[in-house]
């Protein structure tokens, strides 16, 4: 149980990773494109910190604290998933 | 007083920004004074830049006999001068990312519809290009639509 919520968040950081250098590529400067820099940094930050987390604690049994350590984090990765979603549809709208 | 238009040559050589501004005016014949009063250009520069455009075949000068009976002045000709400034504008202020916005701007067909689609570029710039960029282009646009 455990191991799945952090393979999810895992695999939901590394494609909201991918998102987020496509959408630089649409807004290389500008106050979008300057957060976005910052943005891509902290996501590949926290991707890396989901692996090393769920290594560390990979074969340790399964408890409260863990469980609910792996449920932030998986919420965490859709919050991300969620601002890059917001960040397209205004370049979106921007083009129309 | 002499009377310039433009010729059926089509425009084949790159103009700088006056001559491309006082080219769009020559669109029918008008005269040098009011070529002067349009551009703002020295009278001199006037007659450099208008010996250049003769000399290129672009423009050529209409016999008195001919003269309209008064100067070019409708709302096609004000849109057609506003959307050279506004390329020459773009141009200066994004170099060779300008030539991106060249069909949209000409594209346009009023100047309301014009200014509406500078001020979303504005915002636009600000947002995904360069915040320097578009307070620059902000500030001349505000000089060109009032």
């Amino acid at each position: 149980m455990v191991q799945i919520l952090f393979v999810l968040g895992l695999l939901l950081m590394v494609y909201n990773t991918y998102t987020g250098l496509q959408i630089k590529g649409l807004a290389p400067g500008g106050i979008i494109g300057e957060r976005l820099t910052q943005l891509n940094a902290l996501i590949v930050f926290f991707a890396l910190g989901y692996l090393l987390v769920g290594v560390l604690t990979w074969s340790r049994p399964a408890d409260t604290l863990l469980v609910i350590m792996a449920l932030i984090l998986l919420f965490g990765a859709i919050f991300v998933l969620l601002v890059l979603r917001l960040v397209q549809a205004i370049l979106k709208a921007l083009e129309g | 007083m002499h009377y310039y238009r433009q010729t059926s040559k089509a425009l084949d050589i790159f103009l700088n920004r006056e001559e491309r501004l006082v080219y769009t005016l020559c669109r029918e014949a008008v005269s040098d004074q009011l070529l002067a009063q349009r551009t703002q250009l020295a009278p001199e520069v006037l007659q450099k830049l208008l010996a250049h455009l003769l000399e290129q075949g672009l423009i050529e000068e209409v016999s008195t006999n001919q003269k309209p009976a008064s100067p070019p002045a409708n709302p096609s000709d004000q849109l057609a001068i506003t959307k050279s400034r506004l390329l020459t504008i773009l141009q200066e202020e994004l170099g060779g990312r300008a030539s991106q916005f060249a069909s949209e701007v000409e594209g346009k067909e009023d100047l309301r519809a014009l200014e509406e689609w500078s001020r979303k570029l504005v915002l636009k710039l600000r947002l995904t290009m360069s915040q320097k960029a578009a307070d620059a282009l902000e500030a001349r646009l505000r000089s060109l639509f009032s």
